[in-house]
């Protein structure tokens, strides 16, 4: 079957010569592509917000509070306690703590524990973080009986953070399958004698890079997906919220009925402490449906590489300590 | 629900152009024989903001390029028209689109489908279908949080199911498949190739209702549906051979 062709008389642009049409259609087509780009690019949705605008904006503090998750991770140190109990109360009193996350040493039991409970006292909720080191333990089960004693009113413990990669490589290392042995032990432990005690979080993988899912799918696959949903948490650290899209596949199939924490998120910027939370919080929430993010951290030192994600700063100084954008925003206060 | 809002749209897609066609002059139901060629084309799509607030096209709003839309995508594609149908289609195409081009982990996404063009008097009307594969962008995932004054967290996770897996890189489920159709209208003056239409993306999302107590006792309610999602392109293509 042959189809009819209509002739037409060609049209201006076709009388002209094929090389001016060439040049023409290839400017054309580079003037499509480079307005195509830049137009896509104006739907960039920018993580980080205006950089510390004060806290005497109204606006800005009410959508900040709104995005705020009310817990923070504070470092167990005993020489931050009149600060640490100041600052903490000054954001209770805001609304804007809830839950704070301890860490329970091996080193430093009896002064941690002063401290840890100093901070239980104000009447925040803490989640205990089991420290790696207890995890070498070969007995780990008499450990969890004497942490569980030293704290009756900790509910919620996570076991180890970030185990296969903040260990120094100098001292013992642990792989994920070794750490999900003792996990499993821990699980079982708590199930059998301590029914209803506790809530029991797993390892903080890393939220950036491939690393962290295919860290948790690994766990998944040797047993985290056989545990109870309602008696385990997914913990992740995400210090980068948008490029959770590793995660994003398993929460949602193999982990889909358990719960997520981000238990450590920041910028290492007191200047980008407030856009990170107007930008990144929310998309942690979305993407990984974490029901609470804790903010890395209340003090991370006075130098070194911790101190910019720090909400205050020279505890030491106590009453005149410094305090970062974020902080004065979410109290209210100005100094 | 969904599948009958489906079948109507696919029918609407497939039958109207057939009929339209029908309706014309019958100078050429197909490409001419000086129409075939392969074609190398940029494209830019237009998605709409809030996929959740309306799942079908009954309810898609008016104002198209207003503040509810802010994903903007950027495709190229390249395609191959027959010198005489085949199977009464009319060519083939391949091509990659990255929707939200801040994020680099997220939102690629290759296509492959095969049309059928029908010469009209003025422009061609050309029907589409295929198969997209690839990592969605996270825009499509949101989950809305209520925290209540008792200690009841509730909580709802609509996102898109990854049914494929991206081999080499990362987890297992890390990619969606989905089939497509598309509705456009083509001009090629010269060397040139001018589009634009609708594409309609068949995709299933999961909609995960949470609810914690103040106890820690959770309960679920887990649903899934196949939405389809629309965007609005143009494209403009330049002849290669």
């Amino acid at each position: 079957m042959s189809s009819s062709i209509i002739i037409k008389p060609p049209a201006p642009w076709q009388r002209r010569g094929p090389q001016r049409r060439n040049r023409v259609a290839l400017f054309l087509l580079v003037l499509f592509a480079s307005t195509s780009i830049s137009t896509a690019c104006e739907d960039r949705r920018s993580p980080l917000g205006p950089s510390d605008p004060g806290s005497s904006n109204p606006r800005l503090a009410l959508e900040v509070t709104q995005q705020w998750s009310p817990y923070v991770g504070v470092q167990v140190t005993g020489e931050a306690l009149e600060a640490y109990q100041d600052a903490l109360s000054l954001l209770l009193r805001s609304g804007q703590l809830k839950g704070v996350r301890v860490e329970i040493s091996r080193g430093s039991l009896a002064a941690g524990a002063r401290v840890i409970k100093a901070i239980g006292a104000l009447g925040v909720e803490l989640l205990g973080l089991i420290s790696n080191e207890y995890l070498f333990d070969q007995d780990i089960e008499q450990v969890i009986d004497r942490i569980f004693a030293m704290y009756p009113e900790i509910r919620y413990f996570q076991v180890g953070n970030e185990i296969t990669t903040i260990l120094p490589t100098s001292g013992p290392t642990m792989t994920i399958e070794r750490y999900m042995a003792v996990f499993q032990r821990i699980y079982d432990h708590v199930q059998t004698r301590y029914p209803g005690r506790a809530i029991l979080l797993t390892q903080s993988t890393l939220g950036f890079s491939l690393y962290g899912p295919t860290e948790l799918e690994t766990m998944a696959e040797l047993g985290l997906a056989d545990m109870d949903p309602t008696k385990v948490i997914i913990a992740i650290n995400d210090y980068e919220p948008q490029s959770a899209t590793q995660y994003v596949g398993l929460l949602g199939s193999t982990l889909r009925r358990y719960r997520v924490w981000v238990t450590e998120s920041g910028v290492a910027n007191p200047d980008a402490h407030i856009g990170f939370v107007q930008g990144g919080y929310p998309l942690l929430r979305n993407y990984l449906r974490a029901e609470r993010i804790y903010w890395f951290v209340m003090w991370g030192g006075d130098s070194g590489s911790d101190t910019d994600f720090s909400l205050i700063k020279n505890p030491g100084s106590y009453p005149d300590y410094w305090t970062s954008p974020l902080f004065r925003l979410l109290t209210g206060s100005s100094n | 629900m969904t599948l009958r809002r489906l079948a109507f749209v696919s029918t609407l897609v497939l039958v109207l152009p057939a009929s339209l066609a029908a309706q014309q002059p019958r100078q050429a139901d197909s490409p001419s024989q000086d129409g075939s060629g392969t074609y190398l084309k940029l494209g830019l799509a237009h998605w709409q903001r809030n996929i959740f607030d309306s799942q079908s096209l009954s309810q898609w709003r008016g104002n198209l390029f207003g503040s509810d839309f802010d994903l903007t995508s950027a495709a190229l594609e390249i395609e191959t028209y027959f010198d005489r149908p085949h199977l009464q289609l009319s060519g083939w195409f391949v091509g990659y689109r990255k929707d939200a081009l801040r994020y680099s982990d997220s939102g690629h996404m290759v296509h492959a489908g095969l049309f059928r063009s029908f010469n009209l008097a003025v422009f061609e009307l050309r029907t589409s279908g295929g198969v997209e594969w690839g990592v969605p962008s996270l825009n499509f995932d949101t989950t809305v949080f209520d925290d209540r004054d008792d200690g009841i967290v509730r909580y709802n996770h609509i996102f898109p199911v990854k049914n494929a897996d991206i081999p080499f890189i990362g987890t297992k489920r890390d990619g969606a498949v989905y089939p497509f159709i598309e509705l456009s209208v083509v001009q090629r003056p010269g060397r040139f190739l001018l589009e634009g239409g609708m594409r309609i993306n068949i995709v299933e999302f999961r909609f995960d209702d949470y609810e914690v107590d103040a106890a820690d006792e959770i309960t679920y309610a887990f649903t899934e549906k196949r939405l389809l999602l629309p965007y609005l392109f143009v494209n403009l293509g330049l002849k290669l051979f």
